[in-house]
């Protein structure tokens, strides 16, 4: 499903990825560790090309980052759910709207929003705050509502970004419940974080970038 | 859906830059109704400047001693020129009535002979009440037999014609200061709402929105802009006009079509310069 070979990635001079070969199959649970700055979210934005690699190929699906145009970002996009540290709600609409938001701008029709929204909602456990801002939501809600606008576009592959890096750790737990959750019933996590209270509390498999190189733990 | 989707979109961000699009839409407004006033005074020339050509007429004396038959040839060739309206056939002895009655002297009283020639006065159609085409129409007129002279009011009509290309060309270069003035208004306030919607616009990227999706809700935006202020500016020349109408000239005249025409012009003007905006600010968000 997911596939890096040899991958190499530079920041002006500094060079963040090194011959990074890994592959994320249908169903996994995936860590990248490593401390801030490392390139972490870095492996992530070359999973939904908002950046390419400059020697290597990552293919999504059935996309190479050698050939892919710019036309079919988007597409990939639909089928990786992306989720941030800082949420990246919309705070002028409601719980309803941002998680609807995902399926408005790629032309679904409103009965259909309608229906795969309150699903998705409820899945999450915040069917009952669809009518909510975000502003009157808790951290741990928004992370929710991130999580179903990632969702709702059914991915392969949810991405998060640091999820649990502005919450308590009560709704970091949560959080990784319902991560958990979401991967048992096929699609597969990829995680960036440095919390590895949780990861010994959540064990999957962990990748640690250090330095540019990827190593299995 | 995607449709509803843009509009809808379009008029949120129409109503969140409040005040970037009050002032672009009151400068819409102010440059649109210079515009149409410019337009509404340049049909009112046209208008009166047609009425004063409708005036001009040829008049062509006829050599003393043509036969009859010579001055029926005249008139048929005349009649049938492309130029011609119609033609009146002024005899020796109808001029000097007409004398009679503009001077208020019978000629005879003066003279012991008439020294009014005949003549034959040309009216033209319209197109050819120009300097240049009455110019030609002369030139060829000459060179008929048994015309003596051809007369017009040669200063009057090069006047007309003058007057109506610095109207034209006055009209064209305040026509294009005003549209580069309202494209630069719609394109920075478009700027403005790109920048103040950066985060909805790096979601919808995120979440596999196309570009042309994106760009949708701006257009349709640039496009409100263009309509409110052309429509407000048509409302403000209509009143402008009756008050015209009433207190200083009845004779104004406009069109409905000048309405029409500048609230679609507006809104194209608000796609066109949403467009640029969008083609040079949404990549670098």
């Amino acid at each position: 499903m997911i596939q890096f070979f040899n991958v190499d990635l530079h920041y002006g001079d500094k060079q963040i990825l090194h011959h990074i070969t890994f592959h994320i199959t249908k169903g996994d649970f995936v860590y990248i560790i490593g401390p801030t700055g490392v390139g972490k979210s870095s492996i992530l934005k070359l999973i939904y090309f908002e950046e390419f690699p400059d020697a290597g190929t990552i293919i999504v699906d059935q996309y190479s980052s050698a050939k892919i145009k710019p036309r079919d970002i988007p597409y990939v996009r639909r089928k990786v759910g992306v989720v941030f540290q800082d949420f990246k709600l919309l705070p002028d609409r409601n719980v309803f709207e941002n998680v609807a938001f995902a399926l408005r701008v790629t032309g679904v029709s409103s009965a259909v929003i309608k229906k795969k929204v309150l699903l998705v909602l409820n899945e999450v456990g915040l069917g009952h705050r669809r009518n909510h801002y975000p502003r009157e939501l808790s951290g741990g809600e928004q992370q929710r509502v991130a999580i179903a606008r990632a969702l709702v576009n059914e991915p392969t592959i949810v991405l998060a970004d640091e999820p649990t890096g502005n919450l308590d750790p009560k709704s970091a737990v949560e959080i990784l419940e319902l991560l958990e959750s979401i991967n048992k019933r096929g699609t597969a996590v990829l995680m960036a974080t440095h919390n590895y209270s949780l990861i010994k509390q959540f064990p999957h498999q962990t990748l640690s970038l250090l330095e540019g190189e990827l190593r299995e733990e | 859906m995607s449709i509803l989707f843009s509009i809808n979109e379009g008029f949120k961000g129409f109503f969140k830059a409040r005040l970037a699009t009050t002032l672009s839409v009151s400068s819409i407004t102010l440059t649109i109704f210079l515009t149409g006033m410019f337009v509404i005074f340049t049909i009112n020339l046209q208008s009166w400047l047609g009425f004063l050509r409708e005036k001009i007429e040829i008049e062509l004396f006829i050599e003393v001693g043509s036969t009859d038959q010579e001055i029926n040839e005249l008139k048929n060739k005349i009649s049938s020129l492309d130029e011609v309206k119609e033609i009146e056939y002024v005899s020796e002895e109808e001029a000097a009535k007409r004398f009679e009655k503009e001077f208020g002297q019978n000629v005879f009283d003066v003279l012991e002979f008439n020294p009014f020639p005949s003549s034959i006065i040309i009216h033209l159609n319209k197109g050819y009440q120009t300097a240049s085409a009455i110019g030609k129409l002369k030139n060829r007129l000459e060179l008929f037999a048994n015309v003596d002279e051809v007369f017009y009011k040669k200063p009057l009509l090069e006047k007309i014609d003058q007057y109506v290309q610095i109207a034209y060309i006055l009209g064209a270069l305040i026509g294009i200061i005003i549209i580069i003035i309202a494209i630069g208004l719609i394109f920075n306030t478009i700027r403005l709402t790109i920048y103040a919607r950066k985060d909805m616009i790096h979601i919808m990227r995120l979440v596999g929105a196309t570009e042309g999706f994106i760009r949708k809700p701006f257009l349709v935006e640039g496009m409100i802009q263009g309509f409110l202020g052309g429509s407000l500016a048509s409302l403000a020349i209509y009143y402008s006009i009756k008050l015209v109408q009433i207190y200083i000239y009845p004779y104004v005249i406009s069109n409905n079509l000048v309405f029409l025409g500048l609230v679609l012009f507006s809104m194209i003007i608000g796609l066109f310069s949403a467009y640029l905006s969008v083609g040079k600010y949404i990549r670098i968000i």
